[in-house]
């Protein structure tokens, strides 16, 4: 709904950088953009001057103005006056604004302020500032994702687990597997993408004692993974068959719609024969 | 009944003396309506008569002091019934089914209880039936004996309305009623005398065999509603406090010799010394919450004409505490947490004996408060009598600090709510305690989110006060919410605020963790950075005004917005001239939160000027106005600056604009009719900037001329708002 406010109210092509940010912040979406031409030390150009004034005025339009002509500048340059602008203090429209705005810039530098961001006060900006770091995995990332797994509200939590997967956190590991113990769902699917081989046992022995729903993101990802050993994914298959419930059975289905030939043919093939064991 | 008015005697309420001459037109018969016996009470007999007093003293000694009883009588739960516990054995003597409505009294060799029907007395070693015997008048009042003689008093009314009576009962029937338009008090019998208190200033003494009067003490600086046998001599008194019927009470002063009272200080649940017969209607029901929320204690003789407390103790009962309590001050020796609720308590020499709900007996340590003795009835009861004696007591050592310590503290934890009065009553005694360990007990009140909330507000408080403990304080702070660690966020204020008191600046880095730690409640905040200014440890300036940047414009709550009001404040206690220009920034912001813009503005300017003064004392130094004009500059730093104007209100209200047009209203109003077509009401909007008119609307029009210029005329209040302010306001007839 916010999004879509702030699509309404900004021009096309900031519109443009709020879709990249939704789209990088889907589970989905695993590698953050590449830093635009980072900042150099030269003085700023008219239209970040510019835009700095219209951000140091009294009037929430001009504050919003500047954000946005600094979004459409889209160079290094205007992460510097944004950041700037964050930590002088901004109502929370402006503030989400222009957290969008620093994602659709790309810019590690902007990684210190989104950092601080993830402890705000109010939790829609510390989502906000977590997909935002999923984004652009600055430097500390990990430490302040993995802190967020321990967050008080659960949407913080489950957008932690979900960034910590996306940027590859694989140190990571055993607070999410902590967190997937506290019925955290969103762990599940991270760990899935971060998981190797040796790993996965730890996983199974999950099968049978927590739901299915929560542990089932983490196993898709596990076996669409082509990092995996494919005799691994078959022990997660037999283990799956071994479990066969018709949820089980139902999942295997869509994974073989969703991911079909990736899967190999072995994996496949036992996907299909489990699929077969299964009663319904 | 009344008779006529005596010198010596008190003024007598005007129904007594209506009274008094429908006795003289009807003769002596109405003396024949008491049963024909002598009077008693009579308004002409004399207080406080020496040779009587003397009569009374030499009547009490004879009798000699009764030894302790040793056995305890109880009212059991349903279905109700009386039962009889020796005190020595434990063992239960005897139980019978009774309708009892009043708690039970040990009365001479009798029991007594009343019911629907009647005073029952039973015997008090065997439970068989001695006696039943009507209340004539009112509610069971009170009832003491001695021997085979049992005397009790029923009342009802008040004041100039009381009626009661004394009643005699001699082995298994009564041998006389006296009746008075007073209320009376709780009588006993010594040997063979009859003391009955009465109309709050009177004992009178009255011979049990005659029934007739032969002594009375009236006194003039006390009350008197219970007279009271103990092991050594008779004491009168009252919930205020008592002392022995001796010769100097008998010359009408009960506080000049030897008198017992308790500070006037509240208890726990306010028991009294006595129950207050004057002012509560009769003796408690055998269900009353009374009986475990009381005092038991015992009068002794002290030596030197002195009279205290046995043990010098008074055993507080609070449900199932049992606190230990110096008379003098209330000083704590120990606490006691029992399993069951008491109901009943007595003080004997050498300890205090207890009788629970379950039908558990124990007597407890004066000093030590240890149980010495034990036993069981498997009597489930609601209200029990114990007696003085009983053999078990044995007073012990006090107990050491840290038994002490647990014991506040595991009062204090108890979970009952019932409770919360005596282990308020704990907190304050634990934050009394020079230990370390009670700090981190407190911590631990202040901390559990189970702790009631008023015990956790005490504990918290209390925690502003500890002088040692600091270690705890700060591991306390150390820690953090955590989902994950399954930790919760520690009471940060009240920990900041000991810190603080404690000037411990090893707290200031875990202080200013917690600030950023969003997981810490907004509602710690403001304790927080109040304890940070205080601690003026200057590293806290930066993230204080980091703080204030970040949020000025974000109220998420008020407490939040609490905490960024006195960021300002704090900021000039540190005098965090680096911050001028964030504190600039908030102040001129009109995105952020009005008052925190009001306070940064404050702070603001005199921050200004103290830097403005420590520029000034260093240009003068550099110019070598030497060391007088620096300390001067120093010392003008130092004082407080100059009060910044008087806060403006946020904005023009309409109780504002009323008041400024006061002074012409009636002018106003005068305009509504001016025109050729007179008007209800107009609508006037105003524009007003900086206190100025700066334009003035009237609907309807033809009104302009005549209102504008009136309002033009006035001045209105500035306001916080830089810009012009648009009012409107209506202006009616009446």
């Amino acid at each position: 709904m916010q999004y879509r406010k702030l699509e309404r109210r900004l021009p096309a092509m900031f519109g443009l950088a709020i879709a990249l940010t939704l789209a990088l912040s889907s589970p989905l979406a695993a590698k953050p953009p590449k830093a635009r031409k980072t900042a150099k030390a030269k003085a700023p150009s008219a239209q970040v001057v510019t835009a700095a004034k219209l951000m140091a005025s009294s009037k929430r339009e001009d504050v919003e103005a500047g954000i946005q002509s600094l979004g459409l500048l889209g160079t290094a340059e205007a992460t510097p006056p944004l950041t700037e602008r964050i930590r002088a203090g901004l109502p929370p429209d402006l503030l989400q604004t222009a957290i969008l705005t620093l994602v659709a810039l790309g810019q590690k530098e902007a990684g210190p302020v989104l950092l601080e961001l993830s402890s705000h006060r109010r939790a829609a900006v510390r989502v906000q500032a977590i997909e935002a770091i999923a984004s652009l995995n600055p430097d500390g990332a990990e430490a302040a994702l993995s802190a967020a797994l321990s967050d008080s509200d659960a949407k913080v939590r489950a957008a932690a687990a979900n960034a910590l997967g996306t940027i590859g956190a694989k140190g990571a590991l055993p607070r999410l597997f902590t967190a997937l113990d506290g019925g955290n769902m969103e762990a599940s699917g991270a760990i899935g993408k971060l998981i190797d081989g040796t790993e996965v046992s730890r996983l199974m022995a999950y099968l049978g004692k927590t739901p299915f729903q929560v542990l089932a993101s983490a196993l898709g990802e596990t076996l669409q993974r082509p990092d995996v050993d494919v005799s691994v994914k078959l022990q997660i298959v037999a283990r799956m068959e071994e479990v066969g419930t018709r949820e089980v059975k139902a999942f295997l289905g869509d994974l073989m719609g969703v991911a079909g030939d990736a899967l190999g043919q072995k994996v496949s093939r036992a996907i299909l024969r489990a699929m077969q064991e299964i009663p319904d | 009944m009344m008779a006529t008015s005596s010198p010596t005697s008190p003024p007598p309420p005007h129904r007594a003396l209506l009274l008094a001459l429908a006795l003289g037109l009807l003769g002596s018969a109405a003396l024949t309506g008491c049963g024909g016996a002598p009077a008693a009470f009579s308004t002409r007999y004399p207080d406080n008569a020496h040779d009587d007093i003397a009569v009374l003293l030499r009547r009490l000694e004879a009798a000699g002091n009764r030894p302790a009883g040793t056995v305890a009588v109880g009212i059991t739960a349903e279905p109700k019934k009386v039962y009889a516990v020796d005190m020595t054995s434990g063992r239960v003597l005897w139980e019978s089914p009774a309708a009892a409505t009043s708690e039970p009294i040990i009365a001479g060799e009798a029991v007594v209880f009343d019911t629907a029907s009647g005073l029952v007395g039973l015997d008090l070693k065997s439970g068989a039936p001695r006696f039943t015997a009507s209340l004539e008048v009112g509610k069971l009042q009170g009832a003491g004996g001695d021997g085979p003689l049992v005397a009790f008093t029923d009342t009802k009314g008040g004041g100039t309305l009381a009626r009661s009576e004394l009643v005699l009962v001699r082995g298994a029937s009564v041998a006389w009623r006296r009746e008075m338009d007073a209320q009376i008090g709780v009588p006993t019998v010594i040997g063979n005398t009859v003391l009955v208190p009465w109309a709050s200033q009177y004992l009178s003494a009255l011979d049990a065999v005659s029934g007739t009067e032969i002594a009375r003490i009236r006194v003039g600086d006390g009350v008197i509603g219970h007279a009271l046998p103990e092991g050594d001599g008779v004491y009168i008194g009252s919930n205020h406090g008592v002392a022995p019927i001796t010769a100097s009470v008998g010359s009408g002063q009960i506080r000049s010799g030897g008198f017992f009272g308790l500070p006037p200080k509240d208890l726990p649940g306010r028991p009294q010394l006595l129950r207050d017969v004057y002012g509560e209607a009769g003796v408690q029901t055998a269900e009353s919450a009374r009986h475990r929320i009381r005092l038991a204690w015992q009068p002794v003789q002290a030596g030197a004409g002195k009279v205290g407390a046995q043990d010098n103790t008074v055993y507080l009962v609070f449900y199932r505490f049992v606190l230990a309590l110096d008379p003098a001050d209330y000083a704590l020796r120990w606490i006691h947490v029992h399993g069951t609720d008491i109901v009943g308590a007595t003080g004997q020499a050498g300890g205090v004996a207890i009788a629970d709900a379950k039908g558990g007996l124990a007597t407890l340590g004066a000093a030590s408060g240890k149980v010495v003795w034990q036993a069981d009835t498997g009597k489930a009861s609601t209200v029990v009598h114990l007696p003085r004696g009983g053999g078990h007591v044995e007073a012990g050592q006090p107990p050491s600090s840290d038994e002490l310590r647990e014991g506040l503290l595991a009062a204090a934890q108890d979970a009952d709510t019932r409770l919360v009065p005596a282990r308020l009553w704990a907190v304050d005694e634990l934050s009394k305690t020079k230990d370390a360990t009670a700090t981190l007990g407190l911590i631990g009140l202040c901390d559990d989110t189970s702790t009631a909330a008023p015990v956790k507000a005490q504990a918290c408080a209390s925690l502003k006060g500890r002088e040692i403990g600091a270690d705890h304080l700060l591991t306390a702070l150390g820690r953090h919410a955590g989902h994950l660690e399954g930790t919760k966020p520690p009471p940060v204020a009240a920990l900041a605020k000991a810190a603080a008191s404690l000037n411990e600046k090893r707290a200031v880095p875990l202080l200013v963790t917690h600030l950023a730690d969003a997981q810490t409640p907004s509602r710690e905040l403001r304790g927080l950075v109040e304890s940070l200014a205080k601690l003026g440890d200057p590293s806290a300036i930066e993230p204080l005004t980091r703080f204030l940047q970040l949020y000025h414009a974000d109220p998420i709550d008020e407490h939040l917005v609490g905490a960024l009001e006195v960021i300002p404040g704090a900021l000039v206690d540190l005098e965090a001239t680096t911050s001028i220009e964030a504190l600039r920034a908030v102040a001129s912001d009109q995105l952020g939160s009005e008052p925190v813009r009001a306070k940064a503005e404050e702070a603001l300017k005199i921050l200004e000027a103290k830097k403005a003064l420590a520029e000034k004392a260093a240009a003068d130094a550099a110019a070598g106005k030497g060391g007088d004009a620096a300390a001067a500059a120093e010392q003008a730093a130092a004082k407080k600056p100059d009060p910044i104007d008087k806060p403006r209100p946020t904005h023009l209200s309409t109780e504002m604009i009323n008041s400024a047009l006061l002074p012409v209203r009636k002018e106003l109003r005068a305009c509504l009719t001016k025109g050729p077509k007179p008007h209800f009401q107009a609508r006037v909007v105003l524009v007003i900037e900086d206190g100025k008119v700066l334009m003035v609307s009237v609907v309807p029009k033809e009104l302009q001329a005549c209102v504008e210029p009136l309002a033009r005329a006035q001045t209105f209040p500035k306001t916080r708002v830089i810009k012009a302010e648009r009012v409107t306001y209506t202006l009616k007839r009446k």
